[in-house]
């Protein structure tokens, strides 16, 4: 029997980013598969860890995220979840999971945060670049292991803005460790302002978690940036520097890039809760 | 002068539909929600002799906000109002919705006022003299439920419409986006 955890994404009507997910988990050290909205929930009972991933659900129709967020099967999701699997949404998904209520998650399954139509000077509607983030210390999530790395990570939206009405929600947040990826510059230096984080989101979030640190919303696409080639030669730091020395070394432009970081990170933090269960 | 805009779609809308399927099937609306109907408005508010003129020149020649292709659209003053903010603590779970009579009840929903100030610096020099000092834009949603009074109506329409949870609301999440309810009144079945 594979010791390899089995990861389950969650594919809905529209999104389009199912297959280079699964295919970049499994480079993670997970056996993947795509798993349809529609079939049996129970199911879902199999997999070790979950991955939404990116796309336009259901067209975005409403907003963004919101019609699968109400679907039966996310029911059957927050069932997992609760559990302590790692459950990680990745634009798109990262809608459905604070329009399901997962994200924050201090009063779980209640809408307590919105990710709002980007706010950029000059300009309006869907962006696309690279990001740089930064993994915060002190956080709950599985992320915590690679605290302080600052990882390059395209991303591509047009509702990206981390936002709530919520008087001192991110206060809160931020006190807890629940904004565990922030946008940063090169140098991993944090800015709320344009451009470096690119969209408005309160507190430069670009991906928050649960209280309990296994659920990652984010707005970035790892998958995007999972091995070295994909990463562009023009890009600061340590990773633009790995990359320019990979030109022309085909096994180099296939080793692990950044948004891998994030990927495994989950796929290990999966195989310790299988771990601690069997032991 | 305030000039409002109503776009529709000539062809089906499958927002509409997705949103009946949504609030019916999977969100417990069942027997309550009788019909829902969806439209972009607009609400050009500005100065000078020209200016209805000149907006409705600029809607009929250019696609900004309409394709007569796809979209009717009429022009009117006042059907965009203040309204009456939703309000979460009014909002009724489907199973305390009774009765059987039917109302009909406009929702406008916008981001952060509605105001569309990008879009309004692009439309203005197309407008001549007309000054156009404030374009809003929001979505007008119309809902027929049933209920046995208005009170219960308006309670019905927060449930359904503000999302609080997983389950409850859809139309709209009150962290970015506000609704207001322009009018009631009850119709024939």
């Amino acid at each position: 029997m594979s010791n390899r955890p089995r990861a389950c994404v969650l594919q809905f009507p529209g999104v389009n980013c199912e297959y280079e997910s699964a295919r970049a988990l499994e480079d993670a050290g997970a056996s993947a598969e795509v798993h349809r909205w529609n079939e049996d929930a129970s199911l879902l009972s199999n997999f070790d860890l979950f991955l939404i991933p990116g796309g336009f659900s259901y067209q975005d129709r409403i907003r963004a995220g919101v019609v699968a967020s109400k679907e039966k099967i996310l029911g059957a999701l927050a069932e997992e979840a609760a559990k302590g699997k790692p459950l990680l949404g990745i634009c798109n998904g990262a809608q459905v999971l604070v329009e399901g209520g997962f994200i924050p998650g201090l009063r779980p399954g209640e809408v307590e945060l919105a990710l709002a139509t980007n706010e950029m000077p000059g300009r309006e509607g869907y962006f696309t670049q690279w990001s740089y983030l930064k993994v915060e210390n002190s956080t709950p999530s599985w992320m915590a292991p690679r605290a302080g790395e600052v990882l390059p990570i395209p991303f591509a939206h047009g509702e990206g803005r981390f936002t709530s009405r919520r008087e001192g929600l991110f206060d809160e947040l931020a006190a807890k460790g629940q904004i565990v990826l922030r946008y940063c510059d090169v140098n991993g230096g944090v800015e709320s302002s344009w451009p470096v984080t690119p969209n408005g989101s309160l507190d430069a979030a670009a991906g928050l978690c649960n209280p309990e640190g296994n659920v990652l919303a984010m707005m970035p696409h790892p998958e995007r940036s999972s091995w070295l080639g994909q990463v562009p030669e023009e890009l600061g730091g340590i990773w633009g520097a790995r990359r320019r020395e990979a030109t022309g070394n085909w096994q180099a432009l296939r080793s692990e890039g950044p948004g891998m970081v994030v990927l495994k990170a989950m796929v290990e933090a999966a195989k310790n809760r299988k771990v601690q269960h069997a032991s | 002068m305030r000039l409002d805009l109503r776009v529709d779609l000539k062809t089906g809308d499958l927002v509409r539909q997705t949103a009946i399927m949504a609030l019916d099937e999977t969100l417990g609306w069942h027997g309550i929600l009788g019909d829902l109907r969806r439209s972009d408005l607009w609400r050009f508010s500005g100065q000078g002799d020209e200016f209805r003129e000149a907006v409705e020149k600029e809607v009929g020649r250019t696609s900004v906000f309409v394709n007569t292709t796809k979209h009717r659209a009429e022009f009117s003053e006042g059907i965009w109002d203040d309204g009456v903010p939703l309000n979460a603590e009014e909002a009724l779970e489907p199973a305390r919705v009774k009765g059987d009579r039917w109302w009909r009840l406009q929702l406008l929903v916008t981001e952060e006022g509605g105001e569309q100030g990008s879009l309004r610096r692009r439309v203005q020099p197309r407008l001549g003299a007309a000054k156009l000092e404030s374009l809003q834009g929001g979505v007008l949603w119309e809902l027929t439920l049933k209920a046995e009074d208005e009170a219960t109506a308006r309670g019905a329409l927060t449930g359904l419409a503000l999302s609080r949870s997983r389950e409850r609301g859809l139309l709209l999440n009150p962290h970015f986006q506000e609704g207001r309810l322009l009018s009631v009144e009850e119709v024939s079945a």
